[in-house]
């Protein structure tokens, strides 16, 4: 071969071997430009015979909590000044800059099944309070009097005798301004006279897991089948997108849905058996929406450790009697325990089969009856599986008196207002190349344990991958500050992010 | 009728072929004459700078620094260590954009230091437009050595740097100013064993480096 040859041969095999190969990762999160700030929350009100003063209370107070989310004001943007103030309030005031919707239905499914009971509301609608507490009042709350069976109330118009104040002083006017409390007289002037009484008082079975999922069956364009399942729903296809307004949808693309649930008493929903504590069935639902959800649960009295020795001590102390929970000393767990029932059938204390009555015991605060804490149970447990929020709506015993509204919520305000700990991705990732920078500081994978009381995962600081939602969840003090640059690489598992234009 | 018949007998005179004295012919020439700017025995300093502009997603503006052992008129020996930064194209800001959400698992050099050999073969001289004569001479070379690379993924819980291997031919030029110093040209094309942490897999990688440098010639023996 001549020298000629030789050259030319080996400059093409240099030129064929040139083009550098790079695995292409994604990228997500970036400076707020990505991450969603849409809410929508779902109020699931309670609304039987007993929570006509809960429904009152949230009624006179919630005025307050919509307006720090419902701030109209357009931040000015004219130079460094504004600039500086814009970004102060913003952190001061997270939930002025939360794009969110508002909605409310009740935990009565036999009547409701889901269906919105107000307007869905939304940031910037005309008189956004006024509008959701009118609704609330007249569509949604139980006013017995003595014609309702076990109401407590007496007749009306009479100062004193039922739940709902009597104000002589209250003049209706058209289209009145809610006067701050709720009043006999104002409730005939905006839902009619005699029309809020005795109205809206749902079933003794308060379903609050079956509901949201009825709410979301009603909202989403293509709802999974489960929804129109006979044995127990009641919705057709007629149904699909009745909470949506217009084209305003109750569930939004990329919004984090917030249900609210307030009740005095635990779930008792249709697709769980009574006893069980395991809510696998509604997670596992909800998980085919593909919707990020964070539960809020404004429930009974869930304080399992009363006499303040541990919740696994080997005595509990509750009414007058002491139970020993570990009487063999084999540990809580041990599947050995037999008294009371608490393990017959050997599968470990907390399944199925278990004697719902042995675990756990009555919350004297409460309204749930002994024996049915399992409800309580069922609400706690979504509420750390959803990283939301559980506030018992009474103060803690022997006072046991109702929690001031006003306090449940501001806890709500803040857990929105710190609505930023998770990033979703647009593929999935290969978990073992994920690689997150925040401020252009790498933070660090979470390490985690099991809370030994509800199986969940309690993580350290730092961050983890849910695959429910397929995001990036922050945990403690590696959440990001408001405005912090994020960026989350990951190699998507398909092995190609998407179809480049080259 | 004589002398015609003597010349239709008599046998043309075949020419001889020219004799030519005291002239070299091309196919005698085995060596360039006058060699004015003999390399053995001498030692080079050189530095240069180069653009590696070949990558899709990094250019990488860099320096280099060398000396170099000349055995003789076609071999030497010596080192090369450099360094640069890669510095992302439009391309690859384009890419990990929101718009698209895309970031290439890419390394940029930072560092190299290298040995080997350079074989000249060809010491020449060419005319500029009849009024000037450079002397310059064609050399292949054959370096070795370890480039050191950062990957533009951080990467703490590993490593972001990357320390390769690398395998380094080049070619090049030499043309002399003067005595004691010459312009380089050179094109080289790194190529790197590098191992990648985050999707712990191997790679080959090219470098391919345009430079264009200075060199300082030590004194030449008489």
């Amino acid at each position: 071969m001549t020298l000629k040859r030789t050259a030319l041969l080996s400059l093409c095999v240099l030129l064929l071997a040139g083009c550098n190969r790079y695995d292409l990762f994604r990228v997500g999160g970036f400076k707020q430009e990505s991450f969603s700030n849409k809410v929508d929350l779902l109020f699931v009100l309670d609304n039987s015979t007993s929570m006509t003063d809960e429904s009152i209370a949230l009624a006179n107070n919630f005025d307050d909590f919509i307006s720090s989310l419902a701030d109209q004001q357009e931040l000015p943007s004219d130079g460094v000044t504004d600039a500086t103030a814009n970004y102060i309030q913003s952190v001061r005031e997270r939930g002025s800059v939360l794009n969110y919707q508002v909605a409310l239905t009740t935990t009565d499914i036999p009547n409701d099944f889901g269906a919105l009971k107000t307007e869905l509301l939304a940031r910037g609608d005309n008189k956004i309070e006024q509008r959701f507490i009118d609704d609330l009042l007249c569509n949604a709350t139980c006013f017995c009097d003595e014609n309702t069976p076990g109401c407590l109330c007496g007749p009306k118009d009479e100062p004193g005798t039922c739940d709902v104040p009597y104000d002589a002083t209250f003049t209706c006017t058209n289209n009145p301004e809610f006067p701050g409390s709720v009043s006999q007289q104002y409730l005939d002037c905006v839902c009619g006279e005699t029309k809020w009484q005795n109205a809206n008082c749902g079933s003794g079975a308060e379903e609050g897991l079956e509901a949201v999922l009825m709410a979301m069956c009603r909202s989403h364009p293509n709802p999974p089948s489960v929804c129109f399942d006979k044995s127990h729903s009641q919705l057709d296809k007629s149904d699909i997108g009745s909470n949506n307004e217009g084209d305003r949808e109750l569930l939004r693309e990329s919004s984090l849905l917030v249900p609210i649930i307030l009740s005095d008493e635990g779930d008792v929903s249709r697709r769980l058996v009574n006893g069980q504590v395991s809510i696998d069935t509604y997670t596992e639902i909800f998980d085919q929406f593909r919707q990020r959800m964070a539960f809020v649960v404004v429930g009974p009295d869930n304080d399992w450790d009363q006499d303040g020795l541990g919740y696994f001590d080997e005595t509990y102390v509750y009414g007058t009697s002491t139970t020993s929970r570990d009487s063999d000393g084999g540990g809580e767990y041990d599947g050995t325990e037999v008294e009371n029932g608490r393990d017959p059938t050997g599968g470990g204390d907390d399944d199925a089969s278990a004697n719902p009555g042995s675990k756990p015991p009555r919350l004297p605060c409460s309204e749930v009856p002994d024996g049915a804490a399992w409800s309580v149970v069922r609400y706690e447990t979504m509420t750390e599986v959803t990283r939301g929020r559980y506030i018992p709506i009474t103060e803690a015993a022997p006072g046991c008196g109702p929690r001031r509204f006003t306090e449940i919520l501001d806890q709500l305000g803040e857990m929105l207002a710190n609505l930023a700990d998770a990033f979703p991705l647009q593929s999935i990732p290969q978990t073992d190349t994920i690689t997150v920078i925040v401020d252009d500081v790498e933070v660090t994978e979470a390490g985690s344990t099991t809370d030994d009381l509800t199986g969940q995962s309690v993580f350290t600081d730092g961050w983890s991958y849910r695959s429910t939602d397929n995001a990036i969840v922050f945990h403690g003090t590696a959440v990001p500050e408001f405005n912090a640059k994020v960026e989350i690489y990951y190699l998507p598992q398909e092995g190609k992010p998407r179809d480049l234009p080259f | 009728m004589h002398l015609l018949f003597i010349g239709l007998t008599s046998v043309g005179a075949y020419a001889q072929d020219n004799v030519t004295i005291g002239v070299v012919d091309n196919d005698d020439l085995h060596v360039v004459q006058k060699i004015l700017y003999p390399k053995t025995s001498r030692t080079e300093l050189h530095g240069s700078v180069g653009l590696m502009p070949f990558d899709a997603y990094l250019t990488t503006p860099n320096a280099q620094l060398g000396i170099q052992f000349h055995n003789s008129e076609t071999l030497s020996f010596g080192a090369v260590a450099g360094g640069g930064y890669g510095l992302k194209t439009k391309v690859y800001r384009d890419l990990e954009s929101p718009g698209f959400g895309v970031v290439p698992y890419a390394f940029r050099y930072l560092t190299s230091v290298l040995g080997g050999v350079e074989w000249a073969p060809i010491y020449a001289k060419a005319s500029v437009s009849g009024a000037q004569v450079l002397h310059y001479d064609v050399y292949l070379a054959g370096r070795a050595g370890v480039s050191v690379e950062q990957s533009l993924i951080p990467n703490t819980a590993g490593s972001d740097l990357a320390l390769a291997p690398t395998l380094s031919p080049a070619i090049g030029t030499r043309v002399w100013v003067n005595d004691t110093s010459t312009l380089r040209f050179e094109f080289r094309d790194d190529v790197l064993i590098e191992r990648r942490a985050i999707t712990a897999s191997t790679h080959v990688k090219q470098n391919a480096n345009v430079l264009v440098g200075y060199s300082i010639w030590s004194a030449a023996k008489k």
